[in-house]
């Protein structure tokens, strides 16, 4: 019953995320004098018959509220229609691309946190060490880099060395040991951001429950200094992390638009910029949807994971 | 600001550091045309002596270019002698574009044949301006809403707090791109606009716990009680008050417009060309980035825009670190704490005043 109260409360959220793809869309030029000089939809081989008919049958020339709705309802039932490019639905073609983005941001993810304990447990038993000092230049070193630099550095170090820097996989193999090999600079480019934030939330985390009753308590009865912090400080600091979660996903879809670009991956980024380019509404609205509500299911799953984990929060609202 | 908070922002040597960091790009923005310019600073040709050519249009001097003076004429030039949109006649390029570094251009040509020092300079202008007016709108966007939000609540806080959560739910850089995707084209103006109006989530939901917090202070209560109009009670004693967050949110705010600005340039879809942007200095560079003569293209804006960016994110941690009270010990918790800008989305119930995650937002 909380569970689907939780539910619900997505409802506007889905409606908002919706809405504003659907305001996108209809702000784009439709006349079809604008359409017929567009080079990008020409070169896509489309006619405008086409284009006109999927903007009546979409709704995209009714008022805004009316075609929403006419719009919403196709969404419901799973019409996102066909991509002015090629035809092919788009359904289809978001099928394709998100788990290419998904084999980019969840290795990514993990990584992300993996790495971000030991720096921000590291960090915090000493607060103004050397190695805090040191690492917290590096974090805000990596949170003040362009992506698209790191991943053009990246490219560059990269060019004449075994290290692939295109595409998803090389002509002809279908190893896993190349598709790794080609992920390989990718994940690294879309890591760090994440890196940077997680560790430095653990950190400052981590410090404040080192200030916890308990934590004194852990002293005072005589355990060592590493079972204090691991055992009785990390666990409570980790809780936090989860709710990170859910937002570390549209920050690694953000920089998968230049990373994909960068290495010409097809991914959800990619697709979006081909759409964009190409001024592909139904592919756009698309695939603006599915990234917003991609964002809302972590968003929920690291509320269910938060629940879980947290023996005083419950779905059911706030403890006595 | 309070000149305590001042004093012990002075007392890191590292904020003073991204401070003169920033007003140093300041004034590059503001004299780029002193420093890289075709067109010199006073000019005197044929007995008349023109004040600012480099920034003044006179109808003589139109196609004036530095060979054409004679003897008698004088001119004081900028350092560089080269300005950023200036691409050179077909004739006069040697060898294959971009150039390498030489003694016509130190950095290098990028693959029109502009000058890449003049380009770099000019585009500090670009970068800061954006920046700098985007985060300005997007804090006042987010100040007024949440104050509003935090201070008023019903309907318009749900409302407020609902468009903020929709907004954040997106992809930031993939919602900018299909906002400039839609349009025209792209212009500086339209890059300020999408950021601007996008990022302002951020910034209410800090100033709306804050409000929250401000809210049940005795002196607002006071002014209530003394039947202040609502009006004034918000105007006078909440907004001052939900400042800080604001500030801090401002100054974080100007590097990450100036990284968004660079990458929606990169992808074609900010600044236009011909201007120049670090981010579209970039894209040139990918263009053919394997090419060497390219890889100044590539490193020199990249380490900028690092630079830039980095300016402001270090006043933003030191005005964060001299606003908040926690670190002035006398513990009373604002709505700031968190070391990051990303903080908790959803309404869900949290750990009773824990862990510093949007510390002041009450569970509901």
């Amino acid at each position: 019953m909380a569970l689907s109260k939780r539910l619900l409360g997505m409802v506007p959220t889905f409606l908002g995320i919706t809405f504003i793809a659907f305001a996108l869309a209809r702000a784009a030029p439709g006349h079809p004098l604008a359409l017929e000089g567009d080079v990008g939809l020409r070169a896509g081989g489309n006619t405008v018959a086409q284009m006109r008919e999927y903007r009546r049958s979409m709704g995209l020339d009714d008022p805004l509220l009316v075609g929403y709705a006419r719009w919403l309802g196709h969404v419901v039932r799973g019409d996102l229609g066909d991509s002015f490019r090629d035809g092919r639905p788009v359904l289809v073609l978001l099928g394709e691309a998100l788990p290419v983005t998904l084999l980019l941001s969840l290795p990514s993810i993990l990584l992300g946190y993996l790495l971000a304990i030991p720096i921000g447990v590291v960090s915090a038993v000493r607060p103004g060490g050397l190695f805090d000092r040191v690492l917290t230049a590096l974090v805000f070193v990596l949170y003040s880099l362009p992506v698209q630099w790191v991943a053009l550095m990246l490219v560059l170090a990269a060019s004449g060395s075994a290290v692939p820097i295109q595409g998803l996989r090389s002509e002809g193999v279908r190893s896993l040991g190349d598709l790794l090999a080609h992920l390989l600079l990718p994940i690294a480019c879309i890591t760090y951001g994440s890196l940077a934030v997680l560790s430095r939330h653990l950190r400052s985390s981590m410090l404040e429950t080192m200030g916890q009753d308990y934590i004194r308590t852990a002293r005072a009865k005589g355990l060592s200094e590493t079972a204090v912090v691991l055992k009785h400080a990390l666990p409570n600091s980790l809780l936090g992390m989860i709710t990170l979660f859910g937002l570390t996903f549209p920050a690694l879809a953000s920089g998968a638009v230049i990373v994909e670009r960068i290495f010409g991956l097809p991914g959800m980024g990619k697709l979006t910029f081909d759409a964009v380019l190409g001024r592909d509404l139904p592919v756009l609205m698309g695939s603006i949807t599915l990234a917003g509500l991609v964002t809302m299911v972590g968003l929920l799953v690291s509320d269910l994971l938060y629940a879980a984990v947290d023996p005083r929060i419950s779905l059911r609202g706030k403890p006595a | 600001m309070r000149r305590g908070a001042w004093r012990s922002f002075a007392l890191r040597r590292r904020n003073l550091f991204g401070l003169g960091l920033a007003l140093g790009f300041l004034l590059l923005a503001l004299f780029a045309d002193f420093i890289a310019s075709d067109r010199p600073i006073v000019l005197r040709k044929e007995g008349t002596l023109y004040l600012l050519p480099n920034l003044i249009e006179y109808r003589p001097l139109r196609g004036f270019v530095a060979g054409d003076l004679r003897s008698g004429d004088w001119a004081l030039w900028p350092p560089v002698r080269h300005g950023p949109y200036t691409i050179p006649p077909l004739a006069d390029l040697e060898g294959p574009l971009p150039q390498p570094p030489g003694p016509e251009h130190p950095l290098g040509t990028d693959s029109a044949g502009r000058d890449v020092l003049a380009r770099l300079l000019h585009g500090t202008r670009t970068s800061l301006g954006v920046g700098i007016v985007a985060a300005l709108v997007q804090v006042s966007i987010g100040l007024f809403l949440g104050v509003l939000a935090g201070y008023l609540g019903g309907v318009i806080d749900v409302a407020v707090t609902r468009s903020a959560e929709v907004l954040l739910s997106f992809p930031l850089l993939l919602l900018l791109l299909a906002a400039q995707g839609v349009l025209e084209r792209t212009t500086l103006f339209s890059t300020m606009a999408v950021i601007a109006l996008t990022r302002w989530a951020d910034t209410s939901r800090l100033v709306r716990a804050e409000a929250l917090r401000v809210r049940e202070m005795p002196y607002v209560e006071a002014s209530r009680a003394l039947g202040s109009p609502r009006l004034r009670t918000l105007l006078v004693h909440v907004l001052p008050n939900c400042l800080s967050p604001a500030l801090v949110a401002a100054t974080f705010g100007v590097g990450s417009a100036i990284l968004l600005e660079s990458a929606l340039s990169f992808l074609g879809f900010g600044a236009p060309e011909p201007t120049a942007s670090w981010g579209l200095l970039m894209a040139n560079g990918f263009q053919d980035v394997l090419d060497p003569n390219a890889r100044v293209l590539v490193l020199l804006p990249g380490l900028a825009i690092f630079l830039a960016v980095s300016a402001f994110n270090l006043i933003g941690e030191g005005v964060r670190d001299a606003l908040d009270p926690r670190y002035q010990g006398d513990g009373e918790r604002s709505a700031f704490i968190t070391s990051d800008q990303k903080r908790k989305l959803s309404p869900m119930p949290r750990r009773g005043g824990g862990n510093g995650v949007g510390g002041g937002t009450p569970a509901t």
